[in-house]
């Protein structure tokens, strides 16, 4: 089946059909879920309640731009919406190192995706949510505080200093295995 | 390496990467989706809980009606059978000649109303002419006369031929206040002595009811109400509700069940030692979340159109206590080893430990509970017709006993809980007296059954903080009572 009968049959509440589009889009989704969330029970809602507002609003799609975009927008959203429930503060975290490390390409050539989720998992939770969104998802500082309710500075400023963390991180990670 | 490489790097790696999903997830999914199709209410328990409770009264109530419609007995009918037909003086409602033998019901009527079994009115019986006869001189007992009067009434709803009806008093037309005995009833049947039911119609009861209807006495009615059970039985035209002596008083009694989703508004008012600020912060903190009542109601008429109803209900609001505590830290300790090879043979191990700090807010939520028992004593003025009924009810609502569980803010903005031993420092466990108003509308579903929704409001007079509390807070609450109404079975017409 292709994707444009996939969602027709949705539209029409075909559960094979749907059960298809999630089987087709759920690992991914997943990781986005991981990414945002605290941990994999936090995770697994968001992706539950991200898939539910699919189903809801797919009338809503109008066969315009990726598909896989538009889901991915609606996990995001509803990620940010679990995440803002509960207040995160984007604070200033003392760190005795002033510098990044500078590392070498080489030191990230034996790490693998579930490396680079677990570095991502241990930012705190506001430098996490500017890394994802401007990173990964390709939101500008401006979008970003926008959906945060934040100065554009802070978002600068939190990526900034979430870059250098995980930098720390994976250097860190270097000496282990040397 | 620059930042932007730094970027892309984990772009690549993780924009398309994709995670394990759970196995159970979809289940999970559709679970969701087919409750979010269903009614709200129905998510809640207690809601479910209340409203099979409530059907199930009702059905248990419909299953268990008793059918008397078997019973027919009037203290105070005494039965004339008369071999007459030449000497019959009709009131000119007679409907048919007379063939053979008459048999001829006659409804006695006193001015003492009320029969006794043991009665002495005197009863003639004559077998000869087959005739049983009203006469005050005669000795005979009341029970003799009321095994005819059985006999007789059975065979009048239960056989099978012919049957005619006349109407007349003494040879004189039937009117209010005549002392003599007033044949009310002939039914004439066929040389066997054999009655019809197919025969005993509308017009026949029709013109049993005109009878009592003119006469109004205690046994007129109570003919006239039984009667009317068994007319319904057989699906025949006749009104059960037929006014008394007095007026049209009935007395009737009704069961109430329902249950209702509500809004409560609360109020607070500061004490003389509190701030705005501590009870803006209580305010915030607070948001109403949901609350419902579910209770049953006794109503009984008075008159014709009034009603008093009592019961007890159960009521129940709940609010959402959110309070946000800042600058909590969180300090997570990061171990890093590292070995170093100095030489072949020589390796050394190297702990690091350093600590990350994490500051935030910590955000508590707590649901807390406002419940109470009830007593509504209302009285409600009723009108309409048989299939829809309105009425505007007003009254008193007692409370028996409230408890409250949650937590609130206390004057130096700390936490504190209150639960059902220790709210009463903080709430009082009897609120009081409320004042009820509401307006309701009963829809006939069955022949005793009705559904009904009664928009209402309550207004409680007396807070429900107890007096050494440095603020005082009540609920006032509008809600929607959706429920049913049965009929009980009438306990007797009132005189």
């Amino acid at each position: 089946m292709t994707e444009y009968e996939i969602i027709r049959g949705c539209l029409k509440e075909d559960v094979k059909c749907q059960r298809l589009l999630f089987e087709q889009y759920a690992g991914k989704m997943m990781t986005v879920c991981l990414r945002y969330a605290n941990d994999q029970m936090e995770a697994e809602d968001m992706m539950q309640e991200a898939f539910m507002k699919v189903f809801k609003y797919l009338h809503q799609f109008k066969f315009e731009g990726s598909f896989e975009g538009w889901i991915r927008r609606i996990v995001v959203n509803n990620a940010l919406k679990n995440l803002q429930k509960k207040k995160v503060r984007f604070t200033e975290i003392s760190n005795t190192s002033e510098e990044a490390p500078q590392l070498e390409p080489f030191a990230y050539s034996n790490m693998g995706e579930d490396d680079l989720m677990k570095l991502i998992n241990q930012l705190p939770e506001g430098y996490r949510m500017v890394f994802n969104l401007n990173v990964i998802e390709g939101f500008s500082h401006e979008e970003i505080s926008a959906m945060l309710n934040i100065q554009a500075s802070t978002s600068r400023s939190q990526l900034v200093k979430a870059r250098k963390m995980l930098q720390h991180q994976i250097a860190q990670l270097q000496k282990i295995a040397v | 390496m620059t930042d932007n490489a730094f970027d892309d790097f984990f772009k690549n790696k993780l924009s398309d990467h994709s995670s394990p999903v759970p196995a159970d997830m979809w289940d999970r999914i559709q679970q969701k989706g087919g409750n979010r199709r269903g009614a709200f209410w129905w998510k809640n328990s207690a809601w479910l809980f209340l409203f099979i409770a409530a059907f199930s009264v009702g059905g248990i109530l419909v299953l268990n009606k008793k059918d008397d419609s078997t019973k027919l007995t009037a203290p105070g009918i005494v039965l004339k059978h008369e071999n007459n037909a030449g000497n019959q003086k009709n009131t000119g409602v007679q409907s048919k000649s007379v063939i053979g033998k008459t048999s001829k019901i006659e409804l006695d009527r006193h001015n003492t109303p009320v029969v006794p079994t043991n009665s002495t009115d005197n009863v003639a019986m004559t077998n000869r002419t087959g005739v049983v006869k009203t006469d005050p001189s005669s000795s005979d007992e009341g029970s003799h006369s009321n095994q005819f009067r059985k006999k007789t009434t059975e065979k009048l709803f239960s056989s099978g031929n012919k049957t005619k009806t006349t109407f007349h008093s003494n040879g004189q037309p039937a009117k209010a206040g005549n002392d003599d005995a007033i044949e009310t009833a002939i039914i004439e049947n066929t040389a066997e002595n054999d009655y019809s039911l197919s025969t005993f119609n509308k017009k026949h009861a029709s013109i049993l009811l005109a009878v009592a209807m003119e006469e109004k006495p205690f046994s007129s009615m109570m003919i006239n109400h039984e009667l009317s059970e068994h007319l319904k039985s057989y699906h025949l035209a006749c009104s059960v509700d037929c006014p008394s002596a007095r007026g049209p008083q009935k007395n009737d009694w009704y069961i109430e069940v329902f249950a209702s989703p509500d809004y409560a508004r609360k109020t607070i008012i500061k004490g003389s030692n509190v701030s705005d600020d501590f009870l803006k912060r209580k305010d915030s903190t607070e948001t109403f979340n949901g609350a419902f009542t579910a209770g049953i109601r006794i109503s009984k008429t008075l008159g014709e159109k009034l009603m008093i109803k009592s019961g007890v209900q159960f009521s129940q609001i709940n609010e959402k206590f959110s309070y946000k505590t800042e600058n909590e830290r969180r300090l997570t300790t990061v171990i890093t080893i590292r070995t170093i090879i100095r030489s072949p043979g020589d390796t050394v191990l190297i702990r690091d430990t350093s600590t990350v700090e994490q500051i935030g807010y910590r955000v508590k939520t707590t649901y807390n509970r406002y419940r109470s028992i009830d007593i509504p004593v209302v009285i409600g003025y009723e009108w309409g017709n048989e299939k829809l009924r309105a009425s505007v009810n007003a009254g008193v609502i007692l409370n028996v006993h409230s408890w409250q569980r949650g937590e609130m803010l206390d004057t130096s903005l700390s936490t504190v809980s209150f639960n059902k031993t220790t709210g009463g420092q903080v709430f009082k466990q009897n609120i009081g007296l409320g004042v009820y108003a509401g307006f309701s509308v009963f829809k006939k579903v069955g022949s005793n059954m009705e559904i009904f929704g009664e928009p209402y409001i309550r207004y409680n007079i007396s807070n429900m903080t107890n007096d050494k509390n440095p603020f005082t807070q009540k609920f006032n609450v509008a809600g929607l009572n959706l429920g049913i109404r049965y009929k009980l079975s009438a306990m007797g017409q009132r005189r």
